[in-house]
């Protein structure tokens, strides 16, 4: 390629904090060193600039450089009217939180367009089994702040673009596409070469990819990654509703039902605005797109609301109509619902009825609360849809020829949006990559090296994987409803304990700022350990089944058998098919039966590893009195200092004491000497003084010495306890948490080794 | 290893800075700032570039020519820090550089110990080198069995990802010979003031079992093979000095 003139208005922009290597070997063109380059100008690529931009220590040492296809100017000049929501909602943890507030970005949203979730209602389609979560539970300080912050997108990019203004070692490059990265000599050290639309090129010390699922980096970095997609659609769309009556709460509770075809939320904005997020066939999604935008905010109502068995009937209505090319009509809907309702039996006044939807005055009934408010109409223009998908990058670095690159946000890990958690983990991603930055910076290291950037991957890779996989579980278990075995599962005890998960996937975020890491960290190992049981068990359902089926056939055979010894061919052939299809069954069964027993067995293992590793722990615990309480820690630096001020007094006075009997000793060698001039009966006496003087002496020099050997003791004793604040109990910490994050890995392996056999 | 050893040179550093001056405001990562530091066995740069990132005036030796090339190759290609002019890489032994008036602020020799053949001599040229008051940074594999086990059975013979006869169990040196040394050593330097050259680096007697904070320092390194990551073990903590450790002294003052 053949670039002449570079001396754009934007190369001289990127100057500002890049210095210019005109001397390139290899290059025909100016080629720009930057330190950071991130490709990609969504909430974590934003979230990285404004990390990297406002750390004290990666302020002042390296530059960023974020370079991004779309308009971001559109973004930061966003107003929309007060009560007009955009269609893309995020919920943002405490944790997430927290780290805006931290790099101080949190200060440039819009605080009044964004509303804190107090409560959570979510319940199965098929049982109604219900779980129910409320902020006060978790403690006082998330009653406060609720137990997530749900916002629009754009008013959290606006806000990181908003800070980023302000911060002189961040430079944004947007409306510019990156055309190629390729790798840079080897004389030269091999660092990516990114080359721009607008005629740059910019050399990047080190290479983030925040590029989102297709993610050019990735693929630049030749970083496999694996996933499928569902067979799924998010549907996503502004809800209008009337507020919510006086004697009920205000519109602080987020709503989540789990429907055969996916899970349907709404996600509270403002007291009479919510935000959609329902996953469902492509199909389906597309009919009810093309459809009057009042089908829509009828079957949101229905499918809050309506028995499973009725929403199969309308959604299989709604197909139908589609494929027969004319949309289904409000009215068409509305009078299907209203029969499906009375066939239920549904009373008029009943909160499940959608008759009322126009008229919510009065006393709300005792359970209005368990439902989310009746949609009177959809935002125009909100409603959209997209695919949704499960992928995860095999890693997380560049390794051997494509180093210096790293993935963060959903260039690394694409998830199904059901507990709400892409974009935290995302957002975690990059408070942990830039934490890691700032530690290799203020150690000298190479910032795009394997060294300075591992810590991100083993902290992160685990963490985001062992919750990638809980989410995809639950969408699984819960969107099928052919199988029999799933179907007894689902709407049977299991149950429960699969609320259990969706219970800790959530709080594992939500209470995150409150519990102390070991508390957060051993909730994710229950988790994994419960996603392994229902490995097993469902493996054992399958089994059990399998042996019904083979006996039932095998049944069947025995008959044919019979039939035929009397003589009757009426099916020539079908017995040795029969016959056949038996074995294979019968082969089946015990291959499950042995996959089974495997896995029970590795179970059983991983129980009895957890068990010792829980009673290792809280022996150790117990023994290292330094409790995860706030309190006892700095009680405990009170008294040593406390202690450590003693021991530096009782060293001043020993030195004192010291000083003042070295110089007394000469004192009384001097009384000796006056004694010769004096009379012989004070000559006797001062003898007899002088004898009790020397005895006084012996004495003194023994405590003197006394005192040095003291003065050693206790500068040792100093020393300990200094030495000792810097922390043999972190260490500890720190290495127990490393063993159980291995084990975490071997749990990985086995769910594994349990999918295949899935 | 190199992140931990970078830590313990920049916390010591720091420490010291803050008894000194104990209104000091300087930072953890501001304490190499336009400090003369000598590395002496620098290999590929590894440490010697750190250094040279901290904003330390750094000279990087070997007494392999290729791996002064190597070090100076891959420095070249970092920007940052061939613009900053504070790396210096001289194929040059340090004995040579005996004979030349300049003294350092801090000298580093990182795992060379262990590979030399007259430890004390080695030992007495770096120290050498140091300016009075400056530091003496020093890592390497103490001399028992653990280590046998791990540094020469372990990854010579068992994993094979260091080439055999790289180490040699005898030239390893156990930290009480370093200590020792530095009690009985006395620096040769005819300098203007003598005096300090009379002076042990460290006071304590051999029996004291004890070494002053403000005079040396010894901690373990240990490598956790399941992160993949080494650790700076903690102030006298038990066993830690069995195998890798890093060693600290300081020069006395005029």
């Amino acid at each position: 390629m053949v670039l002449t003139s570079t001396s754009s208005r934007s190369a001289a922009y990127l100057q500002r904090s890049c210095r210019t290597l005109f001397a390139a070997r290899s290059y025909s063109t100016n080629v720009v060193d930057c330190d950071v380059v991130i490709v990609g100008g969504g909430p974590a690529g934003l979230a990285l600039a404004s990390a990297l931009g406002s750390s004290s220590v990666a302020s002042k040492k390296i530059s960023v450089t974020l370079v991004e296809g779309g308009d971001l100017h559109k973004i930061k000049s966003w107003n929309p009217a007060p009560d007009n929501f955009s269609n893309r909602v995020v919920s943002l943890t405490n944790t997430s939180q927290q780290f805006l507030k931290d790099t101080g970005a949190w200060s440039y949203l819009d605080q009044g367009r964004t509303c804190g979730v107090e409560q959570m209602q979510i319940w199965d389609g098929l049982s109604d089994a219900r779980i129910e979560f409320f902020a006060e539970d978790l403690g006082p300080e998330i009653r406060k702040v609720g137990m997530s912050r749900l916002t629009e997108n754009f008013n959290l990019q606006r806000g990181l673009l908003k800070h980023i203004e302000n911060l002189p070692s961040v430079t944004l490059l947007d409306k510019t596409r990156v055309q190629s990265i390729r790798k840079g000599d080897s004389t030269d050290g091999a660092w990516p070469i990114v080359q721009l639309d607008n005629n740059q090129t910019l050399r990047a010390r080190l290479l983030v990819g925040a590029d989102g699922f297709n993610s050019p980096v990735r693929a630049y970095a030749q970083i496999p990654s694996f996933g499928w997609s569902y067979d799924t659609q998010a549907i996503v769309a502004t809800m209008i509703h009337p507020p919510r009556g006086a004697y009920e709460g205000p519109n602080t509770t987020a709503y989540q039902r789990f429907l055969a075809t996916g899970p349907i939320a709404f996600l509270p904005l403002s007291p009479c605005i919510s935000s959609l997020v329902w996953s469902t066939k492509p199909a389906l999604a597309k009919a009810l797109l093309s459809c009057d935008p009042e089908v829509l905010s009828a079957m949101i109502n229905a499918s809050f609301r309506l028995p499973h068995i009725s929403l199969k009937y309308l959604n299989s209505r709604i197909l139908e109509e589609h494929a027969a090319g004319h949309p289904i009509t409000p009215a068409k809907i509305r009078e299907e619902i209203q029969w499906r309702e009375k066939v239920h039996g549904f009373d008029q006044h009943s909160i499940y009825s959608s008759a009322n939807a126009q008229s919510q005055l009065g006393v709300a009934s005792m359970d209005s609360e368990t439902l989310p408010p009746l949609i009177t109409s959809i935002q125009p223009a909100s409603p959209a849809s997209f695919p949704l998908r499960f992928n995860h990058a095999e890693t997380y670095l560049g390794e051997d020829s494509n180093a210096r690159v790293v993935l963060v946000g959903d260039a690394a890990h694409t998830i199904h949006p059901l507990a709400g958690q892409g974009l935290n983990l995302g957002l975690a991603d990059v408070e942990c990559l830039s934490k890691c930055i700032e530690n290799s910076l203020s150690s000298g290291g190479d910032i795009g090296s394997y060294t300075a950037l591992l810590p991100y991957a083993q902290e992160r890779y685990l963490a985001n994987h062992i919750l990638m996989a809980a989410v995809d579980k639950l969408h699984k278990i819960y969107t099928t409803e052919l199988e029999p075995v799933v179907w007894a599962r689902s709407t049977g005890v299991e149950i429960l304990n699969e609320l259990d998960t969706v219970k800790a996937a959530l709080m594992m975020s939500a209470g995150a700022q409150t519990g102390p890491s070991l508390d957060a960290s051993s909730a994710g190992w229950t988790m994994a350990g419960n996603a392994v049981q229902t490995l097993a068990s469902a493996s054992k359902t399958i089994g059990i089944m399998g042996n019904v089926v083979g006996n039932v056939l095998g049944a069947a055979v025995k008959n044919l058998a019979a039939s035929q010894d009397q003589d009757t061919p009426d099916y020539p052939g079908i017995l040795p098919t029969l016959q056949e299809a038996q074995t294979v069954i019968a082969q089946l069964t015990d291959e499950a039966q042995d996959k089974r027993e495997s896995i029970v067995t590795l179970l059983s293992h991983i129980n009895k590893l957890k068990e010792d590793i829980d009673a290792i722990s809280n022996k150790l615990l117990e023994k290292i009195p330094l409790s995860t309480a706030c309190h006892d820690a700095q009680g405990e630096l009170w008294s040593a200092s406390i202690e450590s001020a003693l021991i530096r007094l009782s060293l001043l006075k020993a030195q004192t004491e010291r000083e003042f009997y070295n110089h007394s000793i000469p004192s009384t060698e001097a009384g000796k000497s006056t004694t010769k001039t004096s009379s012989k009966t004070v000559n006797q006496a001062l003898e007899m003084g002088y004898g009790h003087l020397r005895a006084q002496e012996a004495d003194m020099t023994k405590e003197a010495h006394q005192l040095d050997r003291q003065l050693l003791e206790y500068t040792n004793m100093l020393e300990l306890v200094e030495g000792g604040k810097k922390g043999a109990y972190k260490q500890i910490v720190d290495d127990w948490a490393e063993v159980k994050q291995g084990t975490d890995e071997c749990l990985k392996d086995l769910r594994r080794l349990g999918w295949t056999g899935d | 290893m190199n992140p931990v050893r970078m830590q313990f040179i920049r916390d010591k550093l720091h420490e010291i800075a803050a008894d000194e001056d104990t209104s000091t405001s300087l930072q953890p990562d501001q304490v190499l700032n336009g400090l003369d530091v000598l590395d002496v066995g620098c290999g590929g740069g590894l440490l010697t570039e750190s250094l040279a990132r901290m904003n330390a005036r750094t000279t990087g030796i070997d007494a392999s020519k290729s791996n002064i090339s190597i070090a100076t190759l891959h420095a070249q290609a970092d920007p940052r820090l061939r613009d900053s002019g504070n790396i210096n890489y001289l194929h040059t032994s340090a004995e040579t550089l005996l004979d030349q008036p300049k003294r350092y602020d801090v000298v580093c020799s990182m795992e060379v110990l262990e590979h030399v053949d007259n430890p004390s001599q080695f030992l007495a040229t770096c120290a050498e080198l140091v300016k009075p008051g400056g530091h003496l940074f020093l890592s390497t594999i103490s001399r028992t069995p653990l280590a046998y086990a791990l540094t020469i059975l372990m990854t010579e013979e068992i994993l094979q990802n260091v080439s055999r006869g790289t180490h040699t169990y005898s030239k390893f040196v156990k930290p009480s010979e370093l200590v020792q040394f530095f009690r009985e050593y006395r620096s040769s330097s005819t300098g203007p003031n003598s005096s300090s050259a009379l002076k042990p680096w460290i006071t304590t007697p051999a029996s004291a079992n004890y070494i002053p904070r403000t005079e040396a320092e010894l901690r373990g390194l240990i490598y956790n093979p399941l992160a993949a990551r080494w650790h700076l073990a903690p102030r006298d903590a038990w066993g830690a000095l069995e195998c890798n450790y890093i060693f600290w002294v300081r020069k006395p003052k005029n």
